[in-house]
């Protein structure tokens, strides 16, 4: 544990009520609307608003047990498409048609206050049945052409959307030995990553028309709960980088590894893994290779622990989130913290700064925390942490992001983190 | 005859009214004004028509009409010619009506008089001949009315029916399959009692299968009572009457076991219990040799019942069902050993794994079975305790030592149950043969006692269980008739002393069963205890404490406790008499000598003996209460004698005794008992010149003599003095605490005791009404309160009629802005229980005092209470509260609605900690008793009870009931009344399990948990 | 009979080597030496509760106001030794499943963090248990429904007494795990019979 030099704290921006009163799993803010969803144990999911931090709706029926986890399909227009996953074994998929000017995106100026006019048809489109056992992730590629479940039965399954409403079983992935807690998309590519109660990190690729898997990670000495790519350009780096040749070099070879992949576990660490970029050829992005028949062995990549974050938390992390503005990444979990970390260029003769471990310092980077707060939800555990832009009257510029956490409390509240400069 | 016509008409309308048509013709019949023969052939007709149904509906009449003839108007013939005519006409059509017509006027005629044998035997002939089944008459009310006549057949006429059995070898199997398929349960519990005769009476012979399949295939009843059930009858009945069936005879026994070991196997929890009890009735009533060819298997299905307990009544019964064969087979002893070899045999193994479950099991079972006869007992522990020495002195770990003792100590107690210990025989008759006597354990009495005693000095200190079950083995032991000696009893009696009398480590635990373990031995050998014990403690209680340390304080304490066996009681006060006596004389200090009343107060009150004298004599008076008395009279203030804890234990040690004596022996002692402790007596040196007492101590004591007296044993002449100058020392300032405590209790034991007609005016008036009614201007306003309290209590509780108009003008004491709120806490001492106004002491106690307090004193404040200023609502509330806490529901029943807003007001008092706890024990009260009268207040008291619950300025008390009464709630009402509430109580909850104090986070998890069970089976996460 | 039983015969404590908190009262009398004899009839502080004064009687002295009881191990032990074994009629304590030595509370870490933790090491009756997961769970419930939220419960299998203890140890402290078996109603009605016995 580094020491506990002075860190400023997040302050609490507001908690959206009402609180649900039981134990509230994740949140998924919309990726256009100023809108947030949230799982929850009493089977349903709240529909909370940026704005007015009020609840607008709350999405039931659909589920017989607890909703674990809900995704929104990106890239949708004028109607909002949710994935609810739930311990039932059945995933869900709910529709909802948005009011016209209502989906601009959400940092438009206007004043389309949806809490008033807000109708409450959600549509329980369809039901995907197929997993053995309580589905613990979902979620949408990034082209909302896939949709990803996993599950206690050790599968992962990924969904493809025909016409409307029909979806068709693309792949069922059984490399993992145990529970799959996470799935997660790369940002960009149709790979695929998923996190489990085996201690692995397994990644996918459609090779030729199937699913097979790429890269198996198998650091971690306990349940990887959560992992989330680092945003494509990725700016807390670029924009420091500076004259130094060194530098330079190192931000290239990143930029050829493509985005990196951060993992959380009940081992109490969160490291960063970066892909080794292969020679030659084979390093075309593999979107516009010519597809062939024959299963080439070079498709396999090797992902290896590029850092490993300071080490703030005394129990079991459960989720890890890198913000796609500021290329920040928060961490909470059951000791009740949030922690903020960023990532900086080492300085040689730096010698005071806060060393992160992990491996040899060839690296010219180091992360450090930069913003943190304990009892986040009372004497609560907190079991999810997202990045969102700010919609209320009070933010103070146009994509001030803020941290939106989930907890056992049934609260979710907002963060802000004065970034100390 | 239009009576006939009629009736077959009305018949099909009304049974009702058909009935009133005959009865109509039995008055006819009666005055002679019809003849039954012209009736008879009235009817003829009408019995021979083609129509089945009309020919029923003829007879139903004729038995309608007999139905309510009176006994003389059918003469002797005119019975044998109906009887043998109806006989004939017994027979299943129109669905058995006619049968049950039959049948009925059958009944009826052999009242009027008794049939002879061939007569009753010619009946059920017909009978089994042509209603064949029984189950072709359809109604099973007409049914009933046919099983009565066999069950009056069999009742009354049974050789006859007998013969019919003896004479044909078919008639038994056609009278068992008479019943076949019967399912109404009225009609079932005669089936089985007509049953049982032939069962248990005849000889079945081949037919025992069929007897027995007949009733087995009902087994197990699986019967509910309808509802609105007009006949009442439980499946308990019915389960018991099969029982008997089942276990009438013992030619059942090839089927009855089999099948019954089979059904032992069931999974139902009930099934296996009727087949328990069912077994337990076979083998006691099939006899030695049955039962003891079956013996071994029983056993072998029975003990997995015990060994691999799931339910403990099924285990429970099924030693019963183990032990009563060994009972059974008692009388044989080849039979019996035979049966006991597999039993010792398994159960020594399983000992030898102790302490497991199966090895307590096996304890439970030797026990079980050596209860039950010598014979058992002897053959069981000739096998078993050889062994099971063996294996103490093999065992390897203490936990093992001490399972075993406690199997030895089952035994032992067994063993006592059988031969009965020193003071009385068990088991046979007083003229034991000497063979009858012998008890296997004397052959091994000399290596237990002494691995008992060493088990006991050998074991390291903190080893306190261990040293316990030593000691109550070596009790055992001695209760054991004539297996000690003497003087091994008294190496016991010595070893119990050092653990009483030494100090060591684990004292604490020993010393308690020591001394119980004297009384015990106290019981069977007093001489022994006497002899050995008494001196021992004698001689560590000194003549007088100038050594000044209190050592002498556990000794009294053993040595009193002595005393709970009558036989050593008198040698005990005796002995303890003359150490004070010694005492006294010695000058010792007042401390040793309330020590030493406090022994003798321990052991009187702790006495199983009698302390009842006669009209002429009490010895205990004699001996211990007149020389103190005389002490206290003497009035030689001699200073350690002459002290209020003194003179209290001696009122106490005289109320003890003299209030259990006749009112002729206390008439008889009056003056030499009252007079040496009458504080106000003439005598100079009670009172002085200017009247202020001497000597006010007396009073300590004479309030409890007081107390002793009977009701026509009156003390005092001048009452009304006495009374004033008694309430004058209760309310005088320089009165002592003690001195003002005695003189009100005194007050109070006379108003209700001795007050006669014409001093009650007085006494209302000087003690109520006058201070009352200068209550404002008083100067000492609380003993003037308390002296008012204190004779309304015993006013109330003689139901005095004066007292009524008093009672609603306590209301004013609680006006005061000063004392008003201490009056109204006192309000509770008018319906607390005290241990002087009560029965033991004579005292007058009506019924309905509770009644009449409440209904006097609380509706002036209920009433009231919205004008007054809040300071006097809280007087109010205080007072109401201290009245209904002591208060019986049925009492405050009617007055809910006005009382319970008030009860919830109180919750809100700030630092009334009393009146809190009692508000919530008395809203938990109402609860329990009514839970409907609350329901309407639920969303205001269950937020009211959390506040209270989590608040930090409450007691614990309070928490602690609060939260007591929350988990009653969700307790007393249906599901979907609290269910509302569930989620923000359990939420709420989490406080109080973080309270600072531990009793009240217990409160709290077991109301918490009552909760959450309260969950639908569909609800969340149960782990909120 | 029924040797589908996975220990029929488990080994038994006695009642009294049961760890209790009566301690503490043999404190109590301490400081009253003589007032346990006779009844009490020597004690010194005899109680005259008198209800006129009773504002000072009844509520306890300033000192019993802020006199705190921390929850401890024996509290702990208290609240689980009561649970049944799922197959005998039998205490989790009895049967030396849960002891008090095997309970540890650590104390919040840091001046700010307000969460304790209580670590459990259950000692299944035989090492391939198979109701070592279901005895764990109910030992989990019955605290989570018990102790205070501030409590993190972490319930372990003992090294080295059951043949996939790391296994079971794994799944219990899942929470998530947890939290979906207990949504399933047979195993709740298991939990809640077990439960019944902690009255």
């Amino acid at each position: 544990m580094n020491s506990d030099s002075e860190v400023p704290t997040l302050e609490p921006i507001a908690s959206f009520q009402p609180s649900l009163n039981t134990r509230a799993w994740m949140t998924a803010p919309h990726p256009k609307l100023p809108i947030l969803a949230t799982a929850s144990a009493d089977k349903t999911v709240k529909i909370f608003s940026l704005t007015t931090f009020r609840q607008l709706s709350s999405i039931t029926g659909g589920h017989k047990r607890s909703i674990r986890s809900c995704a929104w399909k990106p890239g949708t227009r004028n109607e909002s498409v949710l994935a609810t996953g739930s311990f039932d074994a059945s995933a869900g998929i709910w529709r909802h048609d948005d009011h016209p000017g209502s989906n601009e995106a959400h940092n438009e100026e206007s004043k389309n206050d949806r809490s008033e006019d807000e109708d409450d048809d959600w549509r329980f489109a369809v039901i995907l049945d197929g997993h053995e056992s309580e589905i613990k992730s979902v979620a949408w590629s990034a082209g909302g052409q896939f949709l990803a479940t996993c599950s206690r039965d050790k599968s992962v399954w990924i969904w493809e959307e025909m016409e409307d409403d029909n979806f068709e079983t693309v792949a069922v992935l059984q490399e993992h030995d145990g529970d799959i807690k996470y799935v997660r998309w790369h940002p960009e590519e149709d790979l695929l990553a998923s996190a489990g109660y085996d201690d692995t990190i397994r990644l996918y690729r459609e090779d030729v028309d199937d699913w097979i898997c790429v890269s198996t990670i198998d650091a971690h000495q306990a349940t990887v709960w959560s992992l989330d790519f680092e945003p494509p350009k990725n700016p807390s780096l670029i924009d420091s980088v500076g004259p130094d040749a060194a530098r330079q070099k190192d931000l290239q070879e990143l930029e050829k590894s493509g985005p990196r992949l951060a993992s959380c576990s009940d081992d109490l660490t969160i490291r960063i893994w970066r892909r080794t970029p292969k020679g030659g050829a084979e390093d075309k992005p593999l979107r516009d290779r010519i597809p062939s028949i024959i299963r080439t062995n070079n498709v396999d990549e090797e992902w290896l622990e590029d850092a490993c974050l300071p080490k703030r938390h005394e129990r079991a992390i459960y989720s890890v989130a890198w913000s796609p503005k500021s290329g920040l990444i928060a961490s909470t979990g059951s000791d009740g913290k949030i922690v903020v970390y960023q990532e900086f260029w080492r300085d040689s003769h730096d010698q005071d700064e806060v060393r992160s471990e992990g491996p040899p310092t060839e690296t010219s980077r180091e992360w450090k925390v930069v913003a943190e707060v304990e009892n986040a939800h009372d004497i609560f555990e907190v079991n999810h942490v997202c990045w969102t832009v700010r919609a209320d009257r009070g933010r103070s510029n146009e994509g001030e992001e803020v941290l939106i956490s989930t907890g056992d409390d049934g609260e979710v509240k907002m963060w802000s983190i004065q970034r100390g400069t | 005859m239009s009576d006939i016509r009629l009736y077959l008409v009305e018949h099909e309308k009304s049974r009702k009214e058909a009935s009133q048509i005959a009865i109509r013709t039995a008055e006819r019949l009666q005055s002679k004004e019809l003849k039954l023969l012209d009736l008879i052939e009235a009817l003829g007709e009408f019995l021979n028509d083609n129509d089945p149904s009309v020919r029923a509906k003829a007879l139903a009449y004729l038995a309608d009409v007999l139905e309510s003839v009176p006994r003389g108007t059918v003469s002797r013939q005119q019975r044998e010619l109906l009887v043998h005519f109806l006989t004939t006409r017994i027979n299943g059509d129109a669905e058995g009506l006619g049968a049950a017509a039959c049948a009925n006027a059958l009944m009826k005629i052999e009242e009027f008089g008794k049939w002879d044998a061939e007569r009753a035997a010619e009946c059920m002939q017909t009978i089994i001949q042509s209603l064949h089944p029984l189950r072709q008459i359809r109604q099973q009310s007409e049914r009933y009315a046919v099983l009565k006549l066999i069950n009056l057949l069999i009742a009354e006429y049974r050789e006859a029916i007998h013969g019919l059995h003896q004479a044909s070898s078919d008639f038994m199997p056609t009278f068992i399959s008479l019943f076949e398929g019967e399912k109404d349960p009225r009609n079932l519990m005669i089936v089985f009692s007509i049953l049982n005769v032939p069962f248990s009476e005849w000889e079945l012979g081949a037919y025992a299968q069929d007897g027995f399949e007949a009733v087995f295939n009902y087994f197990p009843i699986t019967f509910r009572p309808p509802p609105d059930d007009p006949y009442g009858i439980t499946a308990q009945d019915l389960k018991d009457r099969l029982r008997d069936c089942i276990a009438a005879c013992g030619s059942f026994a090839p089927y009855s076991f089999p099948a019954l070991l089979d059904k032992l196997d069931s999974s139902s929890l009930n099934t296996k219990r009727d087949t328990l009890a069912a077994l337990h009735s076979c083998i006691s009533n099939y006899g030695t040799r049955t039962v003891s060819l079956y013996a071994v298997t029983l056993w072998d299905a029975l003990k997995f019942e015990i060994l691999s307990v799931q339910e403990e009544d099924l285990a429970d019964k099924a030693l019963d069902v183990i032990s009563e064969i060994g009972a059974q087979l008692s009388v044989g002893r080849p039979q019996l050993v035979a049966y006991l070899r597999p039993i010792s045999k398994e159960c020594s193994e399983h000992l030898e794994d102790a302490p497991t479950k199966q090895s307590k099991a096996a304890g439970q079972i030797l026990e079980a079975v050596a209860s039950r006869t010598r014979e058992c007992a002897n053959l069981l522990v000739a096998h078993v305790v050889p062994h099971l020495v063996a294996l103490f002195e093999g065992a390897d770990s203490l936990a093992k030592r001490r399972s075993l003792l406690e199997v030895l100590v089952q035994l032992l107690k067994a063993s006592v149950k059988v031969f009965g210990d020193w003071v009385t025989i068990a088991g046979r008759g007083v003229a034991d043969t000497q063979e009858d006597t012998y008890n296997a354990f004397s052959e091994h009495k000399d290596i237990l006692v002494t691995l008992l005693v060493g088990g006991q000095l050998s074991v390291p200190a903190n080893e306190v269980a261990f040293k316990k079950i030593c000691l109550e083995g070596l009790v055992q032991l001695c209760m054991c008739r004539n297996l000690l000696q003497d003087q091994e009893i008294s190496t016991l009696i010595r070893q119990c002393l050092d653990l009483i009398l030494d100090d060591y480590e684990g004292k604490v635990e020993l010393r308690g069963p020591a001394i119980q373990a004297l009384v015990d031995i106290a019981h069977q050998k007093p001489h022994l205890i006497i002899d050995h014990a008494f001196p021992r403690f004698l001689s560590l209680i000194p003549d007088n404490d100038t050594a000044g340390d209190l050592g002498y304080v556990p000794v009294l304490d053993a040595f009193s406790n002595l005393a709970q066996e009558a036989k050593v009681f008198d040698l005990v006060i005796l002995r303890l008499r003359n150490k004070l006596d010694a005492a006294i004389r010695e000058q010792s200090s007042s401390t040793f000598l309330c020590a030493l009343l406090s022994a003798l107060l321990y052991a009187l009150t702790h006495t199983s003996a009698s302390l009842d004298g006669t009209d002429e004599d009490c010895p205990l008076y004699g001996q211990l209460i007149f020389p103190l008395l005389q002490r206290v009279g003497d009035g030689s203030n001699q200073s350690n004698f002459a002290n209020n804890r003194v003179y209290e234990l001696v009122g106490q040690l005289c109320n003890v005794v003299l209030r259990r004596q006749t009112s002729a022996f206390q008439k008889k002692h009056l003056i030499e008992i009252y007079n040496p402790v009458d504080a106000f007596g003439e005598s100079s040196e009670n009172v002085d010149a200017s009247g202020t007492l001497l000597n006010p101590l007396k009073l300590l004591a004479s309030s409890y003599i007081v107390a002793a007296l009977q009701r026509d044993v009156v003390p005092i002449q001048d009452l009304r003095k006495h009374l004033s100058t008694l309430s004058d020392i209760a309310t005088a300032d320089s009165t002592s605490v003690e001195v003002r405590r005695a003189s009100l209790r005194q007050v109070s034991l006379i108003l209700n005791k001795f007050l006669s007609p014409d001093n009650a005016e007085f006494a209302v008036d000087l003690l109520c009404s006058k201070p009352i009614g200068d209550f404002a201007a008083c100067a000492h306003k609380k003993d003037s309160a308390r002296l008012i309290l204190a004779s309304v209590k015993a006013l109330l509780l003689r139901n005095e009629r004066k007292l009524i108009p008093i009672l609603p003008e306590l209301r004013k004491l609680l006006l005061d802005p000063e004392y008003g709120r201490p009056v109204a806490r006192g309000f509770a001492t008018i319906l607390q229980s005290d241990d002087f106004l009560t029965k033991e002491n004579h005292c007058k106690i009506s019924p309905l005092y509770r009644q009449k307090a409440f209904s006097l004193i609380v509706p002036p404040l209920t009433t009231s209470f919205k004008e007054e200023s809040d300071a006097i609502k809280r007087n109010y509330l205080v007072a109401i509260m201290s009245i209904v806490k002591s208060l019986p529901y049925s009492v405050i029943e009617s007055d809910l609605p006005s009382l319970l807003p008030l009860i919830l007001q109180m919750l809100d008092l700030a630092d009334e900690e009393a009146t809190k706890v009692a508000a919530v024990e008395t809203l938990g009260l109402i609860l329990t008793e009514n839970s409907a009268a609350m329901a309407s207040y639920l969303s205001s008291l269950i937020p009211r009870l959390l506040k209270a619950a989590s608040s930090k300025s409450n007691s614990g008390a309070v928490r602690e009931t609060s939260l007591r009464c929350l988990a009653n709630i969700a307790a007393a009402f249906s599901v979907d009344a609290v269910i509302p509430f569930r989620k923000s109580v359990i939420k709420e909850l989490t406080r109080p399990l973080d309270d600072s104090r531990r009793a009240v986070r217990a409160a709290a998890v077991k109301c918490r948990t009552k909760w959450i069970e309260l969950d639908e089976p569909k609800d969340g996460d149960i782990s909120e | 009979m029924d040797d589908n039983k996975d220990n029929a015969n488990p080994v038994i404590l006695n009642a009294s080597d049961l760890p209790t908190r009566h301690g503490e009262s043999l404190l109590k009398k301490a400081d009253d030496p003589i007032g346990i004899y006779l009844g009490g009839l020597l004690s010194a502080t005899q109680p005259i509760d008198d209800p006129f004064d009773e504002a000072l009687s009844a509520s306890e002295s300033e000192s019993d106001r802020d006199f705190d009881e921390e929850i401890d191990a024996q509290e702990i032990y208290d609240l689980i030794a009561p649970i049944s074994d799922p197959e005998h009629p039998l205490s989790l304590g009895s049967l030396a499943v849960v002891n008090l030595p095997d309970i540890h509370i650590s104390r919040p870490s840091s001046a700010r963090s307000r969460i304790s933790t209580v670590v459990i090491d259950i000692t299944p009756t035989i090492t391939h248990c198979s109701l070592a997961t279901v005895i764990g769970l109910g030992v989990r419930v019955r605290l989570e429904q018990a102790l205070p939220p501030r409590f993190r419960i972490d319930v372990r299998i003992k090294e080295g007494t059951h043949s996939t203890g790391d296994a079971v140890t794994k799944q219990l402290g899942d929470k998530e795990r947890v939290a979906a078996a207990l949504e399933n109603n047979t195993l709740r009605g298991v939990i809640r019979r077990m439960l019944s016995t902690c009255e």
